[in-house]
Protein backbone atom coordinates (compact mmCIF):
# COMPACT_ATOMS: atom_id res chain seq x y z
CA UNK A 1 0.00 0.00 0.00
CA UNK A 2 1.16 3.51 -0.75
CA UNK A 3 2.53 5.57 2.13
CA UNK A 4 -0.19 8.17 2.90
CA UNK A 5 2.51 10.77 3.58
CA UNK A 6 4.15 10.30 0.21
CA UNK A 7 1.86 12.99 -1.25
CA UNK A 8 3.42 15.63 1.03
CA UNK A 9 7.01 15.14 -0.12
CA UNK A 10 8.23 17.90 -2.40
CA UNK A 11 10.63 17.23 -5.24
CA UNK A 12 12.12 20.00 -7.36
CA UNK A 13 10.58 20.13 -10.82
CA UNK A 14 12.93 22.86 -12.01
CA UNK A 15 16.10 23.00 -9.83
CA UNK A 16 17.18 26.62 -9.32
CA UNK A 17 19.88 28.08 -7.10
CA UNK A 18 20.43 31.76 -6.39
CA UNK A 19 23.53 32.77 -4.40
CA UNK A 20 23.61 29.33 -2.78
CA UNK A 21 19.94 29.48 -1.78
CA UNK A 22 17.75 26.69 -3.07
CA UNK A 23 14.82 28.32 -4.89
CA UNK A 24 13.83 25.27 -6.91
CA UNK A 25 10.36 25.28 -8.40
CA UNK A 26 8.28 22.42 -6.97
CA UNK A 27 4.59 21.56 -7.07
CA UNK A 28 3.78 23.72 -4.02
CA UNK A 29 5.22 26.79 -5.75
CA UNK A 30 3.27 26.07 -8.93
CA UNK A 31 0.06 25.56 -6.94
CA UNK A 32 0.59 28.89 -5.17
CA UNK A 33 0.92 30.61 -8.54
CA UNK A 34 -2.30 28.94 -9.66
CA UNK A 35 -3.99 29.99 -6.40
CA UNK A 36 -2.88 33.59 -7.02
CA UNK A 37 -4.21 33.37 -10.55
CA UNK A 38 -7.55 32.00 -9.35
CA UNK A 39 -8.03 34.87 -6.89
CA UNK A 40 -7.22 37.40 -9.62
CA UNK A 41 -9.52 35.62 -12.09
CA UNK A 42 -12.35 35.52 -9.55
CA UNK A 43 -12.17 39.26 -8.91
CA UNK A 44 -11.75 40.00 -12.61
CA UNK A 45 -14.89 38.04 -13.43
CA UNK A 46 -16.76 39.50 -10.44
CA UNK A 47 -16.00 43.12 -11.31
CA UNK A 48 -15.95 42.85 -15.11
CA UNK A 49 -19.48 44.12 -15.57
CA UNK A 50 -19.99 45.82 -12.22
CA UNK A 51 -23.49 47.14 -11.85
CA UNK A 52 -25.43 48.91 -9.14
CA UNK A 53 -27.64 45.86 -8.76
CA UNK A 54 -24.98 43.15 -8.37
CA UNK A 55 -25.16 39.93 -10.32
CA UNK A 56 -24.33 36.57 -8.75
CA UNK A 57 -20.52 36.62 -8.77
CA UNK A 58 -20.32 40.34 -8.00
CA UNK A 59 -22.61 39.95 -5.01
CA UNK A 60 -20.47 37.08 -3.64
CA UNK A 61 -17.34 39.22 -3.96
CA UNK A 62 -19.04 42.24 -2.39
CA UNK A 63 -20.37 40.20 0.55
CA UNK A 64 -16.91 38.69 1.19
CA UNK A 65 -15.13 42.06 1.01
CA UNK A 66 -17.74 43.75 3.22
CA UNK A 67 -17.43 40.92 5.75
CA UNK A 68 -13.63 41.25 5.86
CA UNK A 69 -13.78 45.02 6.16
CA UNK A 70 -16.21 44.70 9.07
CA UNK A 71 -13.93 42.19 10.75
CA UNK A 72 -10.85 44.41 10.32
CA UNK A 73 -12.56 47.54 11.65
CA UNK A 74 -14.22 45.71 14.55
CA UNK A 75 -10.93 44.23 15.80
CA UNK A 76 -8.38 46.90 14.88
CA UNK A 77 -10.46 50.04 15.22
CA UNK A 78 -10.42 52.99 12.80
CA UNK A 79 -6.95 51.94 11.65
CA UNK A 80 -8.60 48.81 10.30
CA UNK A 81 -9.42 50.60 7.05
CA UNK A 82 -5.70 51.00 6.46
CA UNK A 83 -4.97 47.34 7.16
CA UNK A 84 -7.96 46.05 5.24
CA UNK A 85 -6.01 45.33 2.01
CA UNK A 86 -3.46 43.27 3.97
CA UNK A 87 -6.20 41.34 5.79
CA UNK A 88 -8.21 40.71 2.63
CA UNK A 89 -5.14 39.57 0.68
CA UNK A 90 -4.23 37.19 3.48
CA UNK A 91 -7.73 35.75 3.60
CA UNK A 92 -8.17 35.19 -0.12
CA UNK A 93 -4.68 33.79 -0.61
CA UNK A 94 -4.95 31.35 2.30
CA UNK A 95 -8.47 30.38 1.22
CA UNK A 96 -7.38 29.74 -2.37
CA UNK A 97 -4.41 27.68 -1.15
CA UNK A 98 -6.69 25.61 1.10
CA UNK A 99 -9.40 25.02 -1.47
CA UNK A 100 -7.14 24.30 -4.44
CA UNK A 101 -5.89 21.09 -2.80
CA UNK A 102 -9.40 19.62 -2.87
CA UNK A 103 -9.26 19.36 -6.66
CA UNK A 104 -8.14 15.80 -7.43
CA UNK A 105 -4.57 15.64 -8.73
CA UNK A 106 -3.55 19.00 -7.29
CA UNK A 107 -1.75 19.88 -4.08
CA UNK A 108 -2.34 22.04 -0.98
CA UNK A 109 0.56 24.47 -0.43
CA UNK A 110 -0.75 25.18 3.10
CA UNK A 111 0.00 21.57 4.06
CA UNK A 112 3.68 22.56 4.20
CA UNK A 113 4.60 24.08 7.56
CA UNK A 114 7.17 26.34 5.88
CA UNK A 115 4.34 28.07 3.98
CA UNK A 116 2.03 28.53 6.96
CA UNK A 117 5.04 29.38 9.13
CA UNK A 118 5.98 32.20 6.82
CA UNK A 119 2.41 33.55 6.79
CA UNK A 120 2.39 33.43 10.60
CA UNK A 121 5.77 35.15 10.95
CA UNK A 122 4.62 37.83 8.52
CA UNK A 123 1.47 38.53 10.55
CA UNK A 124 3.33 38.48 13.87
CA UNK A 125 6.16 40.62 12.50
CA UNK A 126 3.70 43.22 11.22
CA UNK A 127 1.94 43.31 14.60
CA UNK A 128 5.28 43.78 16.43
CA UNK A 129 6.45 46.55 14.09
CA UNK A 130 3.06 48.26 14.38
CA UNK A 131 3.11 48.02 18.17
CA UNK A 132 6.63 49.47 18.53
CA UNK A 133 5.91 52.16 15.92
CA UNK A 134 2.79 53.35 17.73
CA UNK A 135 3.83 52.96 21.37
CA UNK A 136 7.64 52.86 21.35
CA UNK A 137 9.13 51.11 24.38
CA UNK A 138 5.78 51.52 26.15
CA UNK A 139 4.71 48.55 24.00
CA UNK A 140 6.48 46.25 26.48
CA UNK A 141 3.57 46.79 28.88
CA UNK A 142 1.75 44.26 26.71
CA UNK A 143 3.67 41.73 28.84
CA UNK A 144 1.77 42.77 31.98
CA UNK A 145 -1.99 42.24 31.52
CA UNK A 146 -4.24 44.95 32.93
CA UNK A 147 -5.04 44.49 36.64
CA UNK A 148 -1.98 42.41 37.50
CA UNK A 149 -0.75 43.18 41.06
CA UNK A 150 2.92 44.15 41.29
CA UNK A 151 4.06 41.12 43.27
CA UNK A 152 2.89 38.83 40.45
CA UNK A 153 5.16 40.47 37.85
CA UNK A 154 8.05 37.97 38.25
CA UNK A 155 5.59 35.18 37.44
CA UNK A 156 3.45 36.93 34.84
CA UNK A 157 6.25 38.29 32.68
CA UNK A 158 7.77 34.86 31.79
CA UNK A 159 4.27 33.49 31.19
CA UNK A 160 3.38 36.41 28.93
CA UNK A 161 6.70 36.11 27.05
CA UNK A 162 5.92 32.44 26.40
CA UNK A 163 2.36 33.17 25.30
CA UNK A 164 3.60 35.93 22.98
CA UNK A 165 6.22 33.62 21.46
CA UNK A 166 3.67 30.86 20.97
CA UNK A 167 1.43 33.10 18.86
CA UNK A 168 3.14 32.63 15.49
CA UNK A 169 3.54 28.92 16.28
CA UNK A 170 -0.16 28.42 17.03
CA UNK A 171 -1.07 30.31 13.85
CA UNK A 172 1.25 28.18 11.72
CA UNK A 173 0.57 24.81 13.34
CA UNK A 174 -3.23 25.16 13.33
CA UNK A 175 -3.47 25.82 9.60
CA UNK A 176 -0.80 23.25 8.67
CA UNK A 177 -2.20 20.50 10.92
CA UNK A 178 -5.79 20.96 9.76
CA UNK A 179 -4.87 20.84 6.09
CA UNK A 180 -2.43 17.92 6.41
CA UNK A 181 -4.68 15.80 8.63
CA UNK A 182 -7.64 16.14 6.29
CA UNK A 183 -5.63 15.10 3.27
CA UNK A 184 -4.10 12.12 5.10
CA UNK A 185 -7.62 10.93 6.04
CA UNK A 186 -8.76 11.27 2.43
CA UNK A 187 -5.71 9.34 1.17
CA UNK A 188 -6.25 6.56 3.70
CA UNK A 189 -9.95 6.26 2.81
CA UNK A 190 -9.23 6.16 -0.91
CA UNK A 191 -6.53 3.50 -0.39
CA UNK A 192 -8.94 1.51 1.80
CA UNK A 193 -11.54 1.68 -0.94
CA UNK A 194 -9.15 -0.17 -3.26
CA UNK A 195 -7.56 -2.49 -0.73
CA UNK A 196 -10.50 -3.58 1.45
CA UNK A 197 -12.38 -5.59 -1.26
CA UNK A 198 -9.19 -7.52 -2.09
CA UNK A 199 -8.33 -8.37 1.52
CA UNK A 200 -11.85 -9.17 2.68
CA UNK A 201 -12.88 -10.91 -0.52
CA UNK A 202 -16.16 -8.97 -0.57
CA UNK A 203 -16.37 -6.82 -3.66
CA UNK A 204 -18.96 -4.26 -2.53
CA UNK A 205 -17.34 -3.51 0.89
CA UNK A 206 -15.43 -0.71 -0.86
CA UNK A 207 -18.61 1.36 -0.86
CA UNK A 208 -18.17 2.04 2.90
CA UNK A 209 -14.85 3.93 2.70
CA UNK A 210 -16.13 5.57 -0.49
CA UNK A 211 -19.23 6.92 1.25
CA UNK A 212 -17.09 8.13 4.14
CA UNK A 213 -14.64 9.83 1.79
CA UNK A 214 -17.53 11.87 0.35
CA UNK A 215 -18.54 12.99 3.85
CA UNK A 216 -14.93 13.83 4.77
CA UNK A 217 -14.57 15.74 1.50
CA UNK A 218 -17.50 17.94 2.49
CA UNK A 219 -15.97 18.43 5.93
CA UNK A 220 -12.65 19.35 4.35
CA UNK A 221 -14.31 21.99 2.21
CA UNK A 222 -15.80 23.47 5.38
CA UNK A 223 -12.44 23.24 7.19
CA UNK A 224 -10.71 25.02 4.30
CA UNK A 225 -13.04 28.01 4.73
CA UNK A 226 -13.07 28.02 8.53
CA UNK A 227 -9.27 27.81 8.79
CA UNK A 228 -8.82 30.72 6.40
CA UNK A 229 -11.35 32.63 8.51
CA UNK A 230 -9.58 31.78 11.80
CA UNK A 231 -6.18 32.72 10.40
CA UNK A 232 -7.51 36.09 9.26
CA UNK A 233 -9.48 36.91 12.40
CA UNK A 234 -6.44 36.09 14.56
CA UNK A 235 -4.32 38.34 12.37
CA UNK A 236 -6.92 41.08 13.07
CA UNK A 237 -6.91 40.35 16.81
CA UNK A 238 -3.10 40.48 17.06
CA UNK A 239 -2.93 43.71 15.05
CA UNK A 240 -5.72 45.12 17.20
CA UNK A 241 -3.82 44.32 20.40
CA UNK A 242 -0.75 46.08 19.00
CA UNK A 243 -2.85 49.18 18.33
CA UNK A 244 -4.82 49.27 21.58
CA UNK A 245 -2.41 47.55 24.05
CA UNK A 246 -4.55 45.01 25.97
CA UNK B 1 -30.53 32.51 10.19
CA UNK B 2 -27.60 34.85 9.84
CA UNK B 3 -27.17 34.99 13.62
CA UNK B 4 -27.31 31.20 13.90
CA UNK B 5 -24.65 30.90 11.21
CA UNK B 6 -22.51 33.45 13.02
CA UNK B 7 -22.72 31.61 16.34
CA UNK B 8 -21.87 28.30 14.69
CA UNK B 9 -18.86 29.75 12.89
CA UNK B 10 -17.61 31.40 16.09
CA UNK B 11 -18.06 28.16 18.04
CA UNK B 12 -16.07 26.13 15.53
CA UNK B 13 -13.37 28.80 15.46
CA UNK B 14 -13.13 28.75 19.27
CA UNK B 15 -12.97 24.94 19.43
CA UNK B 16 -10.25 24.92 16.81
CA UNK B 17 -8.15 27.42 18.79
CA UNK B 18 -8.25 25.91 22.29
CA UNK B 19 -6.28 22.69 21.66
CA UNK B 20 -3.44 24.21 19.67
CA UNK B 21 -3.16 27.09 22.17
CA UNK B 22 -2.32 24.81 25.10
CA UNK B 23 0.02 22.47 23.23
CA UNK B 24 1.97 25.27 21.55
CA UNK B 25 2.50 27.26 24.76
CA UNK B 26 3.78 24.18 26.61
CA UNK B 27 6.07 23.30 23.70
CA UNK B 28 7.45 26.83 23.47
CA UNK B 29 8.09 26.92 27.24
CA UNK B 30 9.81 23.54 27.13
CA UNK B 31 11.95 24.46 24.14
CA UNK B 32 12.97 27.77 25.73
CA UNK B 33 13.99 25.95 28.91
CA UNK B 34 15.86 23.30 26.95
CA UNK B 35 17.70 25.92 24.90
CA UNK B 36 18.64 27.95 28.00
CA UNK B 37 19.83 24.76 29.73
CA UNK B 38 22.04 23.85 26.79
CA UNK B 39 23.40 27.41 26.69
CA UNK B 40 23.99 27.93 30.43
CA UNK B 41 24.65 24.29 31.38
CA UNK B 42 22.20 24.36 34.29
CA UNK B 43 21.08 20.73 34.35
CA UNK B 44 17.42 19.98 33.74
CA UNK B 45 16.10 22.78 35.98
CA UNK B 46 15.30 25.43 33.39
CA UNK B 47 13.61 22.77 31.25
CA UNK B 48 11.37 21.88 34.19
CA UNK B 49 10.63 25.53 34.91
CA UNK B 50 9.98 26.16 31.20
CA UNK B 51 7.46 23.31 30.90
CA UNK B 52 5.64 24.44 34.06
CA UNK B 53 5.53 28.08 32.96
CA UNK B 54 4.55 27.05 29.44
CA UNK B 55 1.71 24.94 30.79
CA UNK B 56 0.61 27.89 32.92
CA UNK B 57 0.76 30.15 29.84
CA UNK B 58 -1.33 27.62 27.94
CA UNK B 59 -4.02 27.45 30.62
CA UNK B 60 -3.98 31.22 30.99
CA UNK B 61 -4.35 31.60 27.22
CA UNK B 62 -7.37 29.28 27.16
CA UNK B 63 -8.85 31.07 30.17
CA UNK B 64 -8.53 34.40 28.37
CA UNK B 65 -9.88 32.87 25.18
CA UNK B 66 -13.12 31.65 26.75
CA UNK B 67 -13.53 34.83 28.80
CA UNK B 68 -13.47 37.26 25.86
CA UNK B 69 -16.96 37.76 24.46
Amino acid sequence: MENPLHHFELHPILPLHLFGIDISINKAVIMMWIACGLVLLFFYLATRRASLVPRRLQSVAEKAVEFLRGMAVQNIGPLGHKFFPFIATLFFFVLANNVIGLIPGSYTPTSQIIVTGFFALLVYGVSLVLGFARHGLHFFTVLTPAGTPGWLFPLMIPIEVISQLSRPITLAVRLFANMTAGHIILTVLFSLMLVAPVYLGVFYIGIVPFAMSILIYGLELFVAFIQAYIFTILACVYLGESVKLH
Amino acid sequence: MADENDAFRKGVALASRVGVEMVAATAVGGLLGYGLDAWLGTGPWLLVAGVVLGGAAGFFGVYRLVNTP
